[in-house]
């Protein structure tokens, strides 16, 4: 058996930048570390430069391996694996980290069999104890929690946005930088033609420190209007449960969720949303749920901090006046 | 054009929330009697994605459905017939028991193989069950094709596809060659019923059954890499303040002044 004790963690640059959640995956990392006697060496992948490396170092990152091709800042998910193929044979690591998000959530598997591992997808917790990583994962659409023990290595793990601390900056550590320029075009079978973005307009849901989330319950698009009103009020982002998205009652960029994004606002107000586990799954970790619903028996009461039973038609645009008058007033 | 489209059968999920419970000593969901058991939304709209090449490319298009499971699982072979794929495979054995994703994966890989002239693999995006999205990523892996997950279109085009998927702020096009495998997500839309007329012919139709022997599964691809450690619903916040009124406009009025002075607003 090897002695794999070290954790990699993958970190794709995006336009020169690390996306949020990579100090969310060193936090996981640090921990793990910790706890396996192990070290913790970065995965750069993408545009990377100097300062994203010499950051991931300041946050506890021991080794950082800089990869940088085209492919991989265009995000070809196919470019990524063998890029982060290399690095796991140099490293040998006994967990691997990536963010649970559209790359994550593909390259894990395609890594883990190829590696001759385990993966383990969307968790929000991940430890390492008598010899066996163990993930905590939401399932059964976000109802049950499952823990999975591995006891081969490398474990590949996908860890959802919001749930670890990220890890701090800390002043003046050492850390080793290895830098390669690979050429994966060779290798890739597959190729984006074309990308359609939504021009978000106001915050982005990931960056929104308010959000205000509609669902089945608004019975129509028109509803979002409303909620839009409360947005701008509280400067907050809009979002929406699976429904209104499927529905096309909003774009499927909005949908916050098991099959959608993972937010983490400090408000988050929930429109005519029943609270099923799909969607809690997405918004479970924000600092307080509101519940505005027709429905008194809905179960998002249980995981709001208040609730109001009644039309959102009347509510949601007094609590609208009411927010925009107090906050005139101070 | 051979098809084969990977399908699960799982416990209902609509209104689940209501009725699961956890038997937390032996790691295992439990469910009323008579629960139905469906094929998972996903692998469901995996079918229907099937069914859209062939309205697109006519009758020459042969859809296998597949499944691994236990003898209930017939049942979602028989709808995936009645929805109109042609052939379907069971892969049953006492031996799947206890199979985790790194077990499914080899044996919907060796069954796929031993099909043969299969040119594009279908699965749905994660089972409604688990919600891994392991099982057809991993089949990609085994089976070294080209994988695009998420998709919510397929057009087939000179021999090749053209994939739209869902991005977290958009959509985007991948050209793939084939043979291929992608996983489809709910973005794909409105799925179709079985028709009368399917579902006497499906009734017909053979289900052909498969063992980890016919599929020359080796001990170390019929071992399980997960184990189940703990399993639990976790604990719901009862501490809800509820904010009462006369009208939803003094509810409204009175929600931001809790909010405001909770700091929250």
């Amino acid at each position: 058996m090897s002695a794999a004790t070290d954790v990699l963690i993958v970190a794709p640059s995006v336009a020169k930048r690390l996306p949020a959640t990579v100090p969310e995956l060193l936090g996981a990392g640090l921990r793990v570390s910790q706890q396996s006697g192990g070290r913790v060496v970065a995965a750069l992948l993408g545009d990377a430069t100097a300062e994203l490396a010499e950051e991931l170092i300041a946050r506890g990152v021991d080794r950082v391996h800089s990869i940088s091709s085209a492919q991989l800042s265009e995000d070809v998910v196919e470019a990524h694996l063998p890029a982060v193929l290399e690095v796991c044979r140099q490293v040998k690591p006994q967990l691997v980290l990536l963010t649970h998000d559209l790359i994550g959530a593909e390259l894990a598997p395609r890594l883990a069999f190829r590696l001759d591992g385990a993966v383990a997808s969307g968790c929000v917790d991940v430890s390492f104890a008598g010899g066996h990583t163990r993930c905590t994962r939401p399932c059964y659409g976000g109802i049950a929690r499952a823990v999975d023990a591995f006891a081969l290595t490398p474990v590949v793990a996908t860890i959802r946005a919001g749930v670890f601390e990220p890890a701090p900056r800390q002043s003046g550590r050492q850390g080793e930088i290895v830098t390669y320029v690979t050429d994966s075009e060779a290798t890739t079978r597959t190729r984006v033609l074309e990308r359609k973005l939504e021009s978000a307009e106001g915050v982005r849901l990931e960056d929104a420190r308010a959000i205000v989330a509609g669902g089945r319950g608004l019975e129509g698009p028109e509803g979002f209007r409303v909620l839009e009103d409360l947005a701008r009020a509280l400067d907050a982002a809009v979002g929406a449960s699976r429904v209104p998205c499927d529905l096309g009652w909003c774009p499927h960029s909005w949908q916050i969720g098991l099959t959608g994004k993972t937010v983490t606002p400090e408000l988050y107000i929930a429109v005519g949303i029943s609270g099923a586990g799909h969607h809690m799954a997405g918004c479970g970790n924000a600092k307080a749920i509101v519940a505005i619903n027709i429905d008194p028996e809905a179960a998002i009461f249980q995981d709001a901090r208040f609730g109001a039973v009644g039309d959102y038609r009347e509510i949601v645009p007094a609590l609208a006046a009411e927010v925009r008058r107090l906050k005139q007033a101070t | 054009m051979h098809i084969v489209v990977c399908i699960k059968q799982i416990p209902n999920p609509d209104a689940l929330a209501a009725v699961l419970r956890v038997d937390e000593a032996a790691c295992a969901v439990v469910l009323p009697p008579g629960h139905p058991l469906v094929i998972s939304p996903f692998d469901e709209q995996a079918i229907e994605a099937a069914l859209r090449i062939r309205d697109q490319l006519g009758p020459d298009v042969k859809i296998t459905a597949v499944t691994l499971g236990p003898e209930s699982a017939r049942t979602a072979l028989k709808q995936a017939l009645s929805l109109g794929a042609d052939d379907a495979v069971h892969l049953l054995d006492a031996a799947f028991g206890s199979a985790d994703s790194y077990v499914t994966a080899h044996a919907l890989a060796a069954a796929i193989r031993k099909l043969g002239d299969v040119d594009l693999v279908l699965a749905g995006r994660q089972a409604a069950d688990w919600d891994a999205g392991i099982v057809g990523l991993g089949v990609a892996e085994i089976l070294d094709l080209p994988s695009v997950s998420f998709a919510c279109g397929i057009e087939v085009r000179a021999g090749a596809i053209l994939i739209e998927r869902v991005l977290q702020d958009g959509f985007e096009t991948v050209h793939s060659p084939l043979p291929a495998l992608v996983t489809i997500s709910n973005e794909l839309g409105e799925v179709r019923k079985p028709s009368l007329r399917e579902t006497m012919r499906a009734a017909r139709k053979p289900v052909a059954v498969w063992s980890g022997v016919d599929l020359a599964l080796d001990a170390r691809c019929l071992t399980a890499r997960r184990t189940l450690l703990q399993l639990f619903i976790p604990p719901k916040n009862t501490q809800c303040e509820m904010i009462a009124g006369s009208s939803g406009n003094e509810q409204g009025a009175r929600l931001a002044q809790r909010l405001v002075e909770a700091r929250l607003a």
